[in-house]
């Protein structure tokens, strides 16, 4: 991994990308970003849409265009939790989305803010909580002191208005209208009749707070500034917002939002440049590092791990707890590659770095001596190698006391390379507990050549699963089955062409100097930054991530940056 | 199957119930129903038109299934059901809903128009209520309904809202709500906690009259507040259909919000919704956790609250582990594939096929126990079995995920429309046929008082069930 250039690389490629769009945001065709990590895409690879291969034509990438996106955005369970947290300024997140109606997730991750509704229940836990966070603040002088102004005026009307000014400016990311003003100082005023209360500062508070609390201007990230051109800039706020909630997931702190008040984000050279610092500020905060965390288990479906279950009379190493271990293990690894490493998608699959407690070091038949903590390890690079090889992915992708090579195919397809699976036929009968010694003979015998699935299993998920038959249903490499020696070798055509080998590692190294892999990984990060499912529209900015990523070993948290500093992050679609 | 992209819906005239709830002052509303509800408070007017969805999950033990197994779910003669003939009926999971059989119309034949699309219980749940295509693209596996279920479409079409949606188990995250759909991939999320389903429902809750009369002021107020913040959005040209149609559905949520129940359980039965929080999502609570959800139902349609629900009973690869005769059984999902997989290969099961009937028993049974409770909640002109019905069926088939005979089970007589007391062994046929029976049996008409005959995906051939009909 590579070690202490993170601020250098991030400042070289912000200050490249921001050469690469200056003038470009009126037309909506810029290809602003290049920089010199920009150009060519090496070669297309197989699939529809955005996560194929390069737009462009003659290797060129396609021009980076402003896809339209949803101006009323609502704010995930996770967004507000951390929002009221910082908003009200409590010492803690107050936990109560734990009951909230849970959300239709379309996508890989719960941020897509344009699809997220408000239906009558959520409504309900909104108001609820809403009554309950503003009892609470208003009636504690400690955290009524934090929200209010600290020059508020005697005067009803004018410290009504004061108060309003100033939180709601926090609370709508956004300076309030005069009309939003005298509206909600209004209902501040009505605050001892409202509560049948006599002291007019904690019910005019609390009132307000219940108000805004529950407002759509505070419940939706919305980007209502009419502007102009083809694509529309967004304005310094907007930006603001965006920028937050795809950084730290919560409401701008005090340096972006007095950085929208001074109008500094935006899609110009100098805007741009500011978003990248404060992107770039963010990210070392710990709620970048919770960001961080948070796409990794979603993208890699690691809260499942808690699940896991497993015939211990076959497997006595699986024991209670172990699947939150392996949890903990992947998000070390992951946060490794992101953070300390500063590293890219080539490390995530190649580094043979973990982390491990006393119940994992048995499954990587560590020696040592090893307790409850974690413990930085380097595995067996001959064993050993990235995500892939870790104990949660080929535990959660396998059966009690057996490996599920299907699965743990699929899953490589879908989160690594993005390929685009067709559907598995109808009424498909399980595997015959026959047809060979080993399990990549029975499942051949069932999904192989010469089979019903030979179209899909026996050349694109089987060859992707089967690379891993040398780690068991725990993820214990083993070299035998039943007697047999283990086959973990294959072939699997990606970016155009046949990939070929003879064990995990030589398919993972394989994978990871694919345009698939990379631009894959770029895909995630858009989807996740940009709180929306990536479409056609975005093939130039994924051309542009993928020959970073791949072409230039750019890390992931430049990969972040160029994604937040992009032409379609800065700017909306003209309706 | 939108009743608002299809030709428009009407239904039969009467007083919209919550419009009578308001006019009494939205404050105490009274059901002399079940035992369970406080005894101090007055029925309403009855009306037609309750529909209740249950689906449960992996298919029930049928044949044929899995190669040699024999038929253990379906009654053995077809035709007319009784008590009688249910009873003797020992080695059928159907025998269970005996004391029933004058109510229920057992339906087989019933098929689904399209493939799934990456695992089989995703799309058979997003076929089983919409008769929609499953969605092109997937995540994670996870499918979705191309458009509207019929849950949606019946509240909708007769109080214009939303379909109370329940759940009952854990959501581990891999296949969650799936089955009740408001549009194409919108799919209805239920709640699978009681308590918080109880709360939602009844609305205010503690408080002696003076601060409930204080809280209903105050939100009344914030509430046009945030109503006219709204409107002021949903004013905007410059949204996109999307936004508005989410907007929108905000506004309506607003709206609804003011029209809760001030009312309650017996104490007794209060402490057993409180008693269930945080304990929700166990397999050993899993049974208690229906039968309170059944209570809401019932409790719901009752008084008013909502006409039409619907509750998923696990999550779509449920792998409860069921505690039967004192024996506890591998994963539900194991068993249902014979298998001790999730997936399609791993070793067999020893009498899985016996274990998944039991469950087939025991689900029933809880099916039964609702069926009960619906019929002792008497309405002026009649029980919410003699108005409405309550619908049973299942994701899939079997744990073949197969898509073709998967079981429908229609208990009620939904206010003569139904004809039930049979059992109807139909040739295959497309399941939106036997959706576009429930949607009229609700008292669901098309413009000009036509019959609904075109719900789901539009290749599907259109029509209804006339065996199922009384006048049929």
């Amino acid at each position: 991994m590579k070690q202490g250039t993170n601020t250098l690389r991030i400042s070289w490629v912000a200050l490249a990308l921001l050469a690469g769009c200056a003038g470009n945001v009126d037309d909506g065709t810029g290809g602003g970003g290049d920089g010199p990590r920009g150009g060519d895409n090496a070669g297309g690879t197989a699939g529809d849409g955005p996560q194929g291969g390069s737009g462009g034509v003659n290797g060129e990438p396609a021009p980076e265009l402003v896809p339209s996106s949803s101006r009323v955005a609502r704010l995930s369970h996770t967004q507000w939790e951390n929002t009221t947290r910082d908003l009200l300024f409590l010492p803690q997140k107050a936990n109560l989305t734990a009951t909230f109606t849970g959300d239709a997730i379309i996508g890989q991750f719960d941020n897509g803010g344009g699809t997220l509704r408000v239906t009558d229940g959520l409504f309900t836990d909104y108001q609820l909580a809403a009554e309950t966070l503003a009892n609470r603040v208003a009636n504690d002088a400690a955290l009524r002191g934090k929200i209010l102004p600290a020059d508020l005026p005697t005067d009803a009307t004018m410290r009504a208005k004061a108060f309003v000014t100033a939180f709601g400016r926090r609370a709508f990311r956004r300076p309030l209208s005069d009309a939003e003003i005298t509206r909600y100082a209004n209902l501040f005023a009505q605050g001892n009749t409202l509560y049948g209360t006599t002291d007019p500062l904690i019910s005019g508070v609390r009132a307000v707070l219940e108000a805004m609390l529950q407002s759509p201007y505070f419940l939706y990230r919305t980007e209502l500034n009419p502007g102009s051109g083809k694509p529309t800039p967004l304005s310094s706020h907007e930006i603001a917002a965006r920028l937050s909630y795809a950084i730290s997931n919560s409401m701008p702190d005090g340096p972006l939002a007095t950085a929208a008040d001074e109008g500094k984000l935006g899609a110009t050279v100098e805007g741009r440049r500011a978003i990248a610092e404060h992107a770039t500020r963010l990210l070392a905060t710990p709620a970048g590092r919770e960001m961080v965390d948070d796409f990794h288990k979603q993208l890699f479906r690691l809260r499942t791990y808690d699940g896991i279950t497993k015939n211990v009379a076959k497997v006595p190493e699986f024991t209670a707890g172990i699947g939150a271990d392996m949890r903990t293990e992947a998000l070390k690894f992951t946060g490794e590659v992101f953070f300390e490493s500063k590293a890219g998608v080539r490390d995530m699959l190649l580094s043979p770095v973990s982390f491990v407690n006393q119940k994992l070091a048995k499954i990587y038949g560590l020696s040592g001596t090893f307790d409850n903590s974690f413990k930085r390890v380097t595995l067996d690079n001959t064993q050993r190698m990235g995500l892939l090889t870790l104990s949660g992915f080929l535990a959660s992708n396998a059966h009690a006391d057996e490996v599920d090579s299907i699965h743990r195919g699929v899953f490589v397809h879908k989160h690594i390379l993005c390929t685009n699976l067709p559907p598995p036929a109808e009424n498909v009968p399980p595997v015959p507990n026959s047809g060979g010694k080993t399990n990549r003979e029975r499942v051949n015998a069932h999904t192989g050549k010469g089979t019903c699935g030979a179209s899909c299993h026996a050349t694109i998920i089987n060859p992707a699963g089967f690379a891993f038959e040398q780690y068991d249903a725990i993820g214990k490499h083993r070299t035998m089955e039943n007697g047999a020696p283990v086959d973990a070798s294959g072939t699997l055509e990606i970016d155009g062409v046949e990939k070929t080998w003879t064990d995990a590692l030589g398919f993972i190294k394989a994978a990871a100097e694919t345009d698939a892999a990379h631009r894959c990984f770029g895909n995630a990060w858009l989807e996740y930054l940009q709180g929306r499912s990536p479409v056609d529209n975005d093939t130039g900015l994924l051309d542009r991530t993928t020959k970073m990523s791949r072409g230039d070993n750019a890390s992931l948290s430049e990969v972040v940056l160029r994604i937040v500093t992009s032409d379609a992050f800065v700017n909306r679609a003209a309706e | 199957m939108s009743a608002t992209n299809k030709t428009a819906t009407t239904h039969a005239p009467f007083v919209s119930r919550r419009k009578f709830l308001r006019g009494t002052g939205g404050v105490t509303l009274g059901l002399p129903l079940l035992d369970a509800f406080s005894r101090n408070l007055k029925a309403q007017a009855a009306e037609p038109g309750y529909a209740i969805f249950l689906c449960e999950e992996n298919g029930v033990q049928q044949a044929p299934g899995f190669g040699p197994e024999p038929e253990r779910f379906w009654p053995s003669k077809t035709g007319a059901m009784t008590t009688a003939s249910l009873a003797a009926d020992t080695g059928r999971a159907m025998s269970v809903l005996s004391a029933h059989a004058e109510m229920l119309t057992a339906v087989r034949g019933a098929s689904f128009s399209f493939p799934g699309n990456g695992c089989g219980h995703s799309g058979g749940g997003n076929q089983v209520l919409t008769a929609h295509k499953v969605s092109p693209d997937l995540e994670k596996n996870k499918s979705l309904g191309m458009g509207e279920s019929v849950d949606h479409f019946i509240s909708k079409a007769l109080v214009n809202r939303e379909p109370l949606a329940l759940y009952a188990g854990p959501k581990y995250g891999y296949i969650n709500d799936h089955i009740s759909h408001r549009g194409a991939k919108d799919v209805i999320i239920g709640e699978n906690n009681p308590w918080i389903a109880y709360s939602k429902i009844v609305g205010m809750t503690g408080g002696d009259q003076a601060a409930q009369k204080l809280l209903a002021t105050r939100r009344k107020s914030i509430n046009d507040l945030l109503r006219g913040e709204v409107k002021e959005l949903l004013a905007r040209k410059d949204l996109s259909k999307d936004d508005r149609t989410r907007l929108d559905l905000h506004f309506t949520a607003i709206r609804e919000i003011e029209l809760k129940l001030v009312t309650e359980f017996t104490p007794a039965k209060v402490e057993e919704f409180k008693a269930i929080n945080g304990q929700h999502r166990t397999d050993p609570n899993r049974l208690k956790v229906v039968s309170l959800q059944h209570d809401l139902i019932v409790f719901a349609l009752a008084s008013g609250h909502s006409r039409v629900a619907f509750l998923q009973v696990g999550d779509g690869t449920d792998g409860i582990s069921f505690t039967i005769d004192g024996v506890k059984l591998p994963s539900f999902h194991h068993i249902s594939h014979r298998i001790n997989s999730d997936g399609s290969d791993g070793t067999p099961i020893d009498g899985a096929d016996l274990m998944h009937h039991k469950i087939d028993r025991l689900r029933l049974q809880s099916f039964a126990e609702l069926l009960t409770k619906m019929q002792a909640t008497k309405l002026p002109t009649g029980s919410l079995l003699d108005l409405g019905y309550v619908v049973w069926t299942n994701q899939i088939a079997d744990g073949h995920h197969q898509y073709k005979n998967v079981p429908y089970l229609v208990a009620g007589k939904a206010g003569g429309y139904l004809k039930p007391g049979q059992f109807l062994d139909l040739p295959k046929f497309t399941n939106n046929k036997l959706l576009n029976t429930l949607a009229n049996a609700a008292g669901v008409r098309r413009a000009g008082g036509g019959l609904v005959e075109d719900l789901g995906d539009s290749s599907n051939p259109k029509g209804i069930i006339p065996q199922m009909l009384a006048s049929g």
